[in-house]
């Protein structure tokens, strides 16, 4: 058995064989074609365009009524682009004037233009160089007759692997026969990812390369809620995956029919279920989902879809709107959480190379180190915060002394805002996360100068283990179940219990079923989760009562090694909620 | 004869800027009228019926755009292309906004 680690673009779990899509590299048979040819070539292109185009109309239509029309957009997009006068030009030119085959010219045009994407230096519209493999790769199914069998075939189950699936395979995608899918590239915004999510076929993308030791027909499992793909799953693996797979399908339906459920244990007590949330957009499915409020709005989108720093407008804009969705419900804003390294190439200067930039110059450190952008930021919450109830997290504080500079630096901008005469929120609560392990045991000293904490366990677990999720050959070292990470998080609740400070544990623990009992037997009583697990958690809360939690914390941290934590859990799961064991 | 021309200024305002889904629906704005109409962003010029220039523009949130228009239907065609970027381009490929315009 294999685990292979990426992206989860889209939760949930699906079990079956493997179908990998050939990293179909079309060989085209024939390059150039003779002058007296090219007319006819030209009129065999416009007819493949044509057909191309038939078809992406019908992919508009149906993403349209089944998903929405933002969704059939980026199709309408893709319709545009076909009939983009330049492009068009540029084929037939080649073909014409060099006497191309329209095949070789098509390809190159294509090429030429998704390498141009790029290179404009934003990452945004870099994922877009997608879109256009996508056309090279319909147009030339359809110049070379050759319909795309794979998919279009199917007659059983499958899981598609593949190097990268376009968005518009991906739309096409049978929800009944392809039960997930794993792509080697890709990232959390491009649109294969955001079709994923709406279809709601759990997906794993950003893999690396794992293609080449797959054959097809293996069977995979691919956990799209913890990004996490298994090869050859051993027996015990595969028989926990399929008797849950599909109960937990029709089981997670039933639940999502009821946002609008309070979520408290069974004997009564409210715990808060907060969302985690990167993009403005997504307050949607919170709201629909049920979600208690955003817990966790991660901000460097802002600074990443540009090559330039975003402006106050630009961060006010975005926070208003998230909090516009949520007016009376806590909205925690996390400052910048990026490392030098992720940064926009306008950045990039400031960071020394070759280090290692996980311990390196990023989030609270950055900020501190580049003022006018973080003053920025908390200018634009502090306006915003005037639209509902806005809390300030301090990502990656190590140290008080970070703390009280940031503090600082954020009563001047408060300080600055009273002498202009724009509305603001001057008493925005502030808190740090706590995902550095000196912040978890210095957690009672934090405790005296935060209004809250939250307790990052992605890159608390990455820290405390010294070890990087991403890396396979150390990977089984980071687990959530790891006896450190449970005494870290019980000194933090400790820390915070006698002043009373409000604690959340964000990070994707925290979304995992079979962690929610031992976190509130912690004592946490709000969590912050991927928005789709709002309803499998309340469900999960609702039949354990504060005494069983209790008892499971209890248990659990007098167990010595995460695997045995781990299998104690998924018991004590399978007995609360048998339905929802993974 | 005189070529009427038409110029406007505009501000991008939606959160991601002209990517691929606003860059489409301009360029089939554009492709419906007769005039020749280009898009500025400081020293760059461009074809505003072709999306893969559009594209290239790389205008982020909060850019300043200049539109020229010249030929026949330039003001109708400079309003219609003005009112898009003042709704966000509505239809784009975020879903809708739950607020109203800001």
């Amino acid at each position: 058995m294999t685990v292979r680690r990426g992206i989860a673009v889209s939760p949930g779990v699906a079990i079956g064989p493997a179908l990998v899509l050939g990293n179909k590299n079309f060989r085209i048979p024939q390059r150039f074609v003779s002058v007296d040819a090219v007319e006819t070539e030209i009129a065999r292109f416009r007819t493949a365009l044509e057909t191309v185009c038939v078809e992406i109309e019908q992919n508009q239509q149906l993403a349209t009524e089944q998903l929405g029309k933002q969704y059939g957009a980026i199709f309408g997009a893709h319709l545009q682009l076909l009939r983009d006068k330049k492009l068009l030009g540029e084929i037939e030119g080649l073909v014409r004037e060099k006497c191309f085959s329209p095949e070789f010219a098509s390809s190159r045009v294509l090429r030429q233009y998704a390498r141009v994407f790029e290179n404009l230096g934003n990452p945004y519209l870099a994922e877009r160089a997608a879109d256009l493999f996508d056309l090279e790769r319909r147009l030339l199914t359809e110049l070379l007759g050759e319909p795309r069998e794979e998919l279009s075939h199917l007659t059983e189950p499958v899981i598609v692997l593949a190097h990268n699936l376009t968005p518009s395979e991906t739309s096409k995608l049978d929800r009944n026969l392809v039960r997930g899918f794993a792509t080697e590239v890709g990232g959390r915004t491009s649109h294969t990812a955001i079709l994923a999510g709406a279809l709601e076929i759990p997906a794993v993308v950003g893999i690396g390369s794992f293609l080449g030791d797959i054959d097809g027909g293996e069977t995979v499992v691919v956990d799209g809620t913890h990004g996490e793909v298994m090869v050859d799953p051993d027996e015990a693996a595969i028989e926990r995956y399929r008797v849950s797979e599909e109960r937990i399908r029709v089981y997670v339906e039933r639940l999502r029919s009821q946002p609008d459920v309070e979520c408290r244990t069974a004997d009564g007590e409210r715990i808060r279920l907060f969302g985690n949330i990167e993009f403005p957009e997504e307050v949607d499915v919170c709201r629909q989902r049920g979600a208690d409020g955003i817990g966790l709005y991660r901000t460097e989108f802002l600074y990443l879809e540009k090559e330039s720093e975003p402006s106050e407008e630009d961060h006010f804009q975005a926070y208003r709107r998230v909090i516009s969705a949520f007016p009376d419900s806590p909205v925690v804003i996390r400052t910048l959480d990026l490392g030098a390294d992720k940064m926009p190439a306008s950045f990039r200067t400031r960071t020394a190379e070759g280090t290692n930039p996980a311990l390196g110059l990023r989030s609270i450190r950055l900020s501190l180190r580049n003022l006018a952008l973080f003053r920025t930021q908390l200018r634009a919450i502090l306006r915003a915060g005037v639209f509902g109830d806005v809390r300030i997290m301090f990502p990656l504080v190590s140290t008080l002394l970070e703390l009280r500079q940031a503090r600082m630096i954020l009563s001047e901008v408060v300080e600055d805002l009273a002498e202009g005469n724009v509305e603001f929120a001057a008493d925005v609560p502030v808190g740090i996360m706590v995902e550095v392990p000196s912040a978890a045991l210095m957690a009672k000293e934090f405790a005296e100068e935060v209004d809250f904490f939250s307790i990052g366990t992605n890159d608390l677990i990455q820290y405390t283990l010294a070890a990087d999720r991403a890396d396979q050959e150390v990977a089984a070292l980071y687990s959530s179940a790891d006896p450190s990470i449970l005494r870290l998080i019980r000194n933090v609740v400790d820390a915070a219990g006698p002043r009373q400070l409000p604690v959340t544990v964000c990070g994707q623990m925290s979304s995992d079923p079979k962690f929610v009992p031992l976190l509130v037997g912690l004592g946490l009583r709000q969590l912050s989760v991927a928005p789709q697990m709002v309803p499998e958690l309340k469900e999960v809360l609702k039949n354990v009562t504060i005494p069983d939690a209790e008892a499971i914390a209890r248990h659990a941290l007098s167990l010595d090694v995460a695997r045995d934590v781990e299998s104690f859990l998924r018991g004590e799961l399978k007995k609360t909620c048998p339905d929802l064991v993974v | 004869m005189s070529n009427p021309t038409s110029q406007r200024t505009v501000v991008v305002s939606n959160e991601n800027g002209l990517h691929l889904v606003p860059c489409s629906q301009i360029a089939r704005v554009a492709g419906e009228y007769e005039c020749e109409i280009r898009i500025r962003k400081e020293s760059i010029d461009v074809d505003a019926k072709t999306v893969l220039e559009l594209i290239t523009l790389n205008a982020g949130q909060g850019t300043t755009l200049e539109l020229l228009a010249t030929g026949e239907g330039a003001d109708e065609a400079v309003d219609r292309l003005v009112a898009m970027f003042e709704s966000d381009f509505e239809v784009g490929e975020t879903p809708e906004r739950a607020t109203g315009p800001s």
